[in-house]
C-alpha cells in the first residue's frame, strides 16, 4: 500500500532574512579583515625598506672602519668589492672605487627580507672619502733638536736618493739639506763635502718640539697606537715569508732589499715598529716607520728604508745604511752623532712609502653622502 | 454550516510584527555598526597610507641635503625649500673647460652614475675641486647645466668603465657655465642638484594637502600633490605638516636662523580623514613624527 506523505505548508521569510543579513555581515567582516591585512603588509614593507637602508649604511661604515692598505693601493678606477652579512639573511654589498689619487667612492647596496618575494627591499647609498695620511716633513736626512756631531768617514746626503733597486719612485729632484738642526745648537761636521751633502741648515722647524710629535692628522701617540711591531730587546730584524706571503712576526720589519735573495712577499709590508725603550741594532734589515721611545744606536750592517723617529739620542756608526729620514728630539739633552762608515741618504720615496700605508679614509665635509636610486 | 477559516488572530499578528520589528532593528543596527567599522578602518588605512607616502619621499630627499654647503634656501614651521641632490657621478673625461663627460648609469662593475631623473638644463652640478689640501679644504665648484647630450662614444679609454662590459652603453655629456676650474679633472666627484619645495597647500576642496614643487629653468613647476588631507597649518605647532630644526648638539635652530647649523629636522605629519556616516564620529585623525639626521653636515 502506497504511503502518502503529507507536508504542511511552510510560509515566512525569517530564514531568508537571516541568510541575507549573515551574507552582508560576512562581506563587511571580510573586507575589514582584508583591509587590516593590507595595512599590516604595508607597514611591514615600510619596515623592511627602512631596514634595507640601515643595512646599507651599516655595511658602508663597517668597510670604512676596516679599511685595508690594499684599498689605499688600488689603481685609478679599480674596484674592491666585499659582502657584509648582517642578520636574518640581510646583506650589504660594498664596492670601493678609486676616483683620484686621494678620493674614493664607496657604494653600499643593502638588501633586507631576502627570500621573501613580497617584502624584499633594496636600498643604495654612497659616500665620498679621501685618504688622510700623517704629515711628516723632515728637514733633511737628519733633523735634530740637539747638537750634531759628524766625524769619521760616514756619507750623509740630503740628495733625494732612491733606495737600491726600488722602482716607482718617480723622477729626481726634491733634494734637501743633509742636516736640519735647531737654531742656536752647535753642529760639527768633519768633512762637509761628503758628510753633509746639500749642506746644513739652522731651521726653526727643527727647533719646534711639535715637529717631532705632531704629524698632521696623527701624533706620536697615535702612531704608537697603530704600531704593527713592538720591539722588546735588541734584535736583528729579518724578513720572513716567501715570494707571495709575508709572516707578520715581530722580528720581521719588512723587506727593503730588491736583490736576488729578497723576500718578495714582504716588500710591500711597511710596518710601524715601536720600541718603548732604548734600542741597539747591529744587524738585520727592515723598512717602514721606526719609533724609539728612548735612545737609538745603529751599528754593524743594519739597513733600514723609511722614517726613524727618536725621542732621545740618535747615533749611527759602523756600516749602517739608512734611506729615508731621521728625526731626533734629543729630549735628554743628548747629541746626534754619526760615525764610522755609516751611510745616511735622504729619500722622499722611502718616506712617502712608509707614510702611504698609514692613510685612513676620511669622509668629505660637504656632499659626501648621496642616496642611490 | 459554517466553513472553517484558517488564519491568525489579531493578537498573533501583533506579536509577530513586534518580534519581526525588534529583530529587524537589531539586524539593521548590527549592519550599520559593521558598516561604520569598515568605513572607519578604510579611513584609517587611507590615512596611514598618506603618512607612509610622505615618509617615503621626504626623508629620502632630506638626508642628502648639505646644510653646511648652503643647500637649505628657506625653512619654516610648515614649509621647506632646499637643493635636492637628484644624482651623483664623477668626471670620466673633461673634454673642454665647459664640458664634462660622465660614465653610463648602468656600468657593469659598480654604480658610477646614479640619478633619480636625468639632470636637465637649468639644474646645478657641483664638482669637487682638487686645488685644496686636506679635509678642511674640501671645495665644491657650482655650475649651471646649459646642455645635455648622450653618446656611447664618450669616455672610451676611461679607467672607470670596462671596455668590454660597458661597450655601447650611453654616456652623458654636460655643458656647464661658468667655466670649470682646471682642478676639476677626471675622477672629480659630481653632485647634481635641483631646488625643491615642500609645503601644505589648500586644494579646491578646501582641504590641505602636502605638495612638492621643483625649480625648473628658473620657475617653480606645477605642484605635485603627494598625500593628504592634513590638518591645516596652525601657528601653535599642531599643523598637519610641522617641521622643527636642530643643530648637531640638539639645540633648536629657530626659523630665520642660520640654515647652515641645521643637522636634524623633525617632521610631524597629522592627517585628518573624512567623517563617516556616523554623525557622532569625527574624521579619522592619525599622526607620525620622524627625526631625519642630515648626512651631509659638518
Amino acid at each position: 500500500m502506497k504511503r502518502t506523505r503529507v507536508t504542511a505548508d511552510r510560509k515566512g521569510t525569517a530564514l531568508l532574512m537571516v541568510l541575507v543579513a549573515m551574507v552582508v555581515l560576512a562581506l563587511l567582516s571580510s573586507a575589514s579583515m582584508m583591509s587590516a591585512f593590507q595595512e599590516a603588509r604595508s607597514s611591514r614593507a615600510a619596515q623592511i625598506q627602512q631596514r634595507a637602508l640601515t643595512v646599507a649604511e651599516y655595511g658602508l661604515n663597517l668597510q670604512l672602519a676596516n679599511w685595508t692598505s690594499q684599498r689605499s693601493g688600488l689603481a685609478l678606477g679599480a674596484i674592491d668589492s666585499s659582502t657584509v652579512g648582517v642578520a636574518l639573511g640581510d646583506t650589504a654589498v660594498v664596492r670601493i672605487q678609486r676616483l683620484t689619487n686621494v678620493d674614493y667612492q664607496v657604494v653600499s647596496i643593502g638588501r633586507a627580507g631576502v627570500g621573501n618575494g613580497l617584502l624584499e627591499a633594496q636600498r643604495q647609498v654612497s659616500l665620498l672619502v679621501k685618504m688622510s695620511a700623517p704629515t711628516i716633513r723632515p728637514g733633511g736626512i737628519v733633523t735634530s733638536y740637539g747638537d750634531v756631531d759628524i766625524q769619521g768617514s760616514p756619507d750623509v746626503t740630503g740628495r733625494n736618493t732612491t733606495p737600491p733597486g726600488w722602482t716607482g719612485c718617480g723622477a729626481g729632484g726634491g733634494d734637501t739639506v743633509a742636516v736640519s738642526y735647531k737654531p742656536g745648537t752647535s753642529i760639527s761636521v768633519q768633512k762637509p763635502a761628503t758628510q753633509a751633502v746639500g749642506g746644513t741648515r739652522a731651521d726653526p722647524r727643527a727647533g719646534d718640539p711639535r715637529t717631532y710629535d705632531t704629524f698632521g692628522s696623527d701624533s706620536w701617540a697615535s702612531l704608537v697606537a697603530r704600531a704593527n711591531v713592538r720591539v722588546t730587546g735588541n734584535i736583528s730584524p729579518t724578513p720572513s715569508g716567501s715570494s707571495s706571503t709575508c709572516n707578520m712576526y715581530s722580528s720581521n720589519w719588512g723587506e727593503p732589499s730588491r736583490g736576488g735573495n729578497a723576500v718578495v712577499g714582504c716588500q710591500g709590508y711597511m710596518p710601524i715598529i715601536y720600541s718603548p725603550g732604548d734600542l741597539d741594532l747591529q744587524n738585520g734589515r727592515g723598512q717602514g716607520i721606526l719609533i724609539v721611545d728612548g735612545r737609538l744606536r745603529l751599528r754593524g750592517n743594519f739597513q733600514f728604508v723609511g722614517l726613524i723617529l727618536v725621542r732621545d739620542e740618535f747615533e749611527a756608526e759602523g756600516t749602517t745604511d739608512v734611506w729615508g729620514a731621521i728625526m731626533s728630539r734629543n729630549t735628554d739633552g743628548s747629541v746626534t752623532r754619526v760615525r764610522g762608515n755609516a751611510f745616511l741618504a735622504y729619500s722622499r720615496c722611502a718616506v712617502d712609502k712608509a707614510l702611504g700605508g698609514l692613510g685612513s679614509p676620511v669622509r668629505l665635509r660637504e656632499r659626501a653622502w648621496a642616496n642611490g636610486y | 454550516m459554517l466553513s472553517r477559516r484558517r488564519g491568525y488572530t489579531l493578537v498573533e499578528l501583533l506579536i509577530a510584527v513586534s518580534i519581526l520589528g525588534i529583530m529587524g532593528t537589531m539586524v539593521a543596527q548590527l549592519m550599520m555598526s559593521q558598516q561604520r567599522f569598515f568605513q572607519r578602518m578604510s579611513e584609517q588605512t587611507s590615512a596611514r597610507r598618506d603618512l607612509r607616502t610622505a615618509l617615503g619621499t621626504l626623508p629620502t630627499e632630506m638626508r642628502g641635503v648639505s646644510s653646511a654647503g648652503g643647500d637649505i634656501s628657506s625653512f619654516g614651521a610648515s614649509s621647506l625649500a632646499f637643493r635636492s641632490t637628484i644624482g651623483a657621478s664623477f668626471v670620466c673625461e673633461r673634454s673642454s673647460s665647459t664640458t664634462i663627460d660622465v660614465p653610463p648609469v648602468n656600468t657593469a662593475r659598480t654604480t658610477t652614475s646614479n640619478w633619480v631623473t636625468t639632470p636637465a638644463v637649468g639644474d646645478t652640478v657641483y664638482a669637487l675641486r682638487h686645488d685644496s689640501a686636506g679635509v678642511a679644504g674640501d671645495y665644491w665648484s657650482a655650475h649651471r647645466i646649459t646642455g645635455v647630450s648622450a653618446s656611447a662614444g664618450l669616455c672610451l679609454t676611461s679607467p672607470y668603465t670596462d671596455i668590454a662590459l660597458d661597450a655601447g652603453k650611453s654616456r652623458f655629456r654636460f655643458t656647464v657655465a661658468p667655466n670649470l676650474p682646471d682642478s676639476v679633472v677626471a675622477g672629480s666627484a659630481l653632485r647634481f642638484t635641483r631646488s625643491a619645495r615642500y609645503e601644505l597647500a589648500a586644494q579646491s576642496s578646501g582641504k590641505w594637502y602636502l605638495q612638492r614643487q621643483e625649480l625648473q629653468n628658473g620657475a617653480w613647476s606645477t605642484p605635485v600633490v603627494l598625500s593628504g588631507p592634513y590638518m591645516e597649518p596652525r601657528a601653535g605647532g599642531s599643523s598637519g605638516f610641522a617641521l622643527a630644526y636642530f643643530d648637531s648638539t640638539g639645540a633648536a635652530v629657530a626659523v630665520g636662523g642660520s640654515s647652515r647649523r641645521i643637522a636634524r629636522i623633525d617632521v610631524a605629519l597629522r592627517t585628518i580623514g573624512q567623517a563617516g556616516s556616523d554623525p557622532r564620529a569625527g574624521g579619522v585623525v592619525d599622526s607620525v613624527k620622524l627625526g631625519v639626521a642630515l648626512r651631509n653636515r659638518r
